[in-house]
């Protein structure tokens, strides 16, 4: 239990990879304030869950797109639990689309929840954060690092997300205040259902990757809640990618044993099929 | 509280290498307090080793001592053969052995630098050639120590920050031929690391103040400050991160601050 007595602040803490980082805080011993947008019924379900921990559970809602959607979020915390030791920038948002064909408005959108949110909802929470000394957590994408099919309004906005967070751990040292970001590789959430493909998604990723599967938002969440803890003391201003190993390596074989052999796709990826004997 | 961190390595063996001082004796004392029997491979400092033994075996753990030239030939062979002599598996990998020398490139020699290659780069990979066999039956993790030398240029760590460079492309090598049998390869690369070192170089009190300004509020790193790191590399709750550096420099290389100076070029009372 090295979060005993902290608050943490989550947003998108009601779904996904943020419900799985709330539930792992919660087992380390913080409470949590979850914000959510609109689904009231999702919010509620994940209080429950999460009380039935033994914690406190505040649930504040907010568009934390729009300054005076901040200003009441945080007029909630301070009537509620009054506490941020730690905030976690999760909640995402993007519209899919080549660079070709990108509106304005789906743009401006991805950047509004991505980047926007962030810088506005960590002004927000600095004055708890800076009472003790607290910690950022932000998570991104493998997609600001390298580029997805479809993916550029996400990707791009992102980088420009992880680099406010740079930012922050380079402004706020001064109060102590910690900042990074992970980057988390494709993970079975809803958000993967965006994709054109989701399925190919899904096999690429099994397998390029370490485990032979999806990445699952446990294995995010895992290392965001590590970021937030005394741990990972020494870590500032980085971005922790997460990928199970999909962008690891170009591999010029690895397409090549269903041409040469005429034999099915899955021995592709098995070891003995690689020439250079560099698995033996 | 299943993933609350207390006996990670339970069952498991680990092998260290520098294990007799510095990062390695931390990350050899961490590994063991949550639960791995730990292989303490060191060069000459017998007593350092047998110290870390000592403080392992008095919290309960399991440690075994061995000496090995890792520079020599075939010595990274040698050492796993020693290895296995009291260990029938190896899950955790860490190669410390590491030696700095400072040196500006001007007094630069080649047995310097040859020697910093020899022990940062060439006895690492044979290390881990040497150990994967049992790497692989164990699906195990290998955690590398490379420094932020490796990007950014440290005053006269040259001969280190290169060989550290080429480690982190070997790393790259290594994350993605092994990731395919199971064996998970990552890198911690730390700032500047105060592990008594320091004081032995001429520059060592301006980098310690230098690091104590630049690091706001933390000081300069201990062992301990790193070893955390390396555990949770080694650990099942980073199983989704392979082939990465993580850098931990407690924001020693974050940023550019045009203003740290301001005050001795403008006066006390500048104003920002």
């Amino acid at each position: 239990m090295q979060l005993e007595g902290k608050v943490a602040l989550v947003t998108g803490g009601t779904r996904g990879i943020g419900l799985e980082i709330s539930h792992r805080l919660a087992d380390r011993g913080a409470d949590l304030i979850l914000a959510y947008k609109k689904d009231v019924e999702n919010a509620k379900a994940a209080k429950d869950a999460l009380e039935a921990k033994g914690r406190r559970v505040q649930l504040v809602a907010g568009d934390l797109r729009k300054p005076e959607g901040v200003t009441a979020l945080f007029d909630q915390v301070r009537e509620g639990l009054d506490q941020i030791d730690i905030l976690v920038l999760n909640a995402a948002f993007g519209t899919m689309g080549e660079v070709e064909r990108m509106g304005r408005f789906s743009w401006r959108a991805s950047y509004d929840t991505n980047v926007l949110s962030p810088m506005l909802t960590a002004q927000a929470a600095l004055p708890w954060l800076k009472r003790k000394g607290g910690v950022i957590t932000a998570t991104s994408t493998l997609g600001a690092h390298t580029a997805y099919p479809t993916y550029v309004a996400i990707g791009s906005s992102k980088a420009a997300m992880e680099s406010l967070v740079k930012y922050m751990a380079f402004e706020w040292a001064k109060y102590g205040i910690r900042a990074n970001s992970v980057a988390a590789g494709p993970v079975e959430t809803r958000a993967i259902d965006w994709f054109r493909y989701p399925e190919a998604v899904r096999i690429f990723t099994a397998r390029k990757g370490l485990a032979g599967r999806m990445g699952m938002p446990a294995d995010i969440a895992d290392v965001a809640v590590w970021l937030c803890t005394d741990e990972s003391r020494w870590i500032w201003g980085q971005s922790i990618v997460a990928e199970g190993g999909i962008l690891v390596g170009v591999d010029y074989e690895e397409w090549q044993a269903p041409a040469d052999e005429g034999t099915d796709e899955t021995t592709a990826s098995d070891p003995a099929e690689v020439s250079t004997g560099g698995a033996a | 509280m299943s993933q609350v961190q207390c006996r990670r390595f339970e069952g498991q063996v680990a092998l260290v290498t520098g294990a007799s001082r510095g990062i390695g004796a931390a990350v050899a004392e961490r590994l063991a307090a949550e639960g791995a029997s730990v292989a303490v491979a060191y060069n000459s400092d017998e007593q350092g080793a047998r110290q870390v033994v000592a403080a392992i075996e008095k919290l309960g753990g399991r440690a075994v001592a061995i000496s090995q030239e890792l520079t020599q030939n075939r010595g990274p062979k040698k050492l796993l053969d020693a290895f296995k002599e009291h260990f029938d598996r190896l899950d955790v990998l860490v190669p410390c052995a590491g030696h700095s020398e400072i040196l500006t490139l001007e007094e630069m020699t080649v047995d310097v630098w040859q020697r910093s290659f020899a022990i940062h780069l060439d006895a690492v990979l044979e290390t881990c050639q040497a150990a994967y066999p049992m790497l692989q039956e164990s699906q195990g993790r290998i955690v590398l120590l490379s420094t932020v030398g490796s990007h950014a240029a440290l005053t006269g760590f040259a001969a280190v920050g290169a060989a550290k460079a080429g480690l982190e492309s070997l790393l790259q090598y290594m994350a993605s031929e092994w990731i395919r049998t199971g064996v998970r390869v990552n890198a911690v690369s730390c700032g500047t690391v105060d592990t008594g070192n320091l004081e032995r170089w001429a520059i060592g009190p301006k980098v310690r103040a230098f690091v104590q300004k630049k690091t706001t509020g933390l000081g300069i790193a201990k062992p301990d400050s790193v070893s955390p790191i390396v555990a949770f590399l080694a650990a099942t709750e980073s199983r989704y991160i392979v082939g990465q550096s993580v850098v931990a420099d407690g924001g020693m290389t974050l940023g550019i601050d045009f203003e740290e100076w301001v005050h001795e070029i403008y006066g006390k009372d500048a104003r920002l």
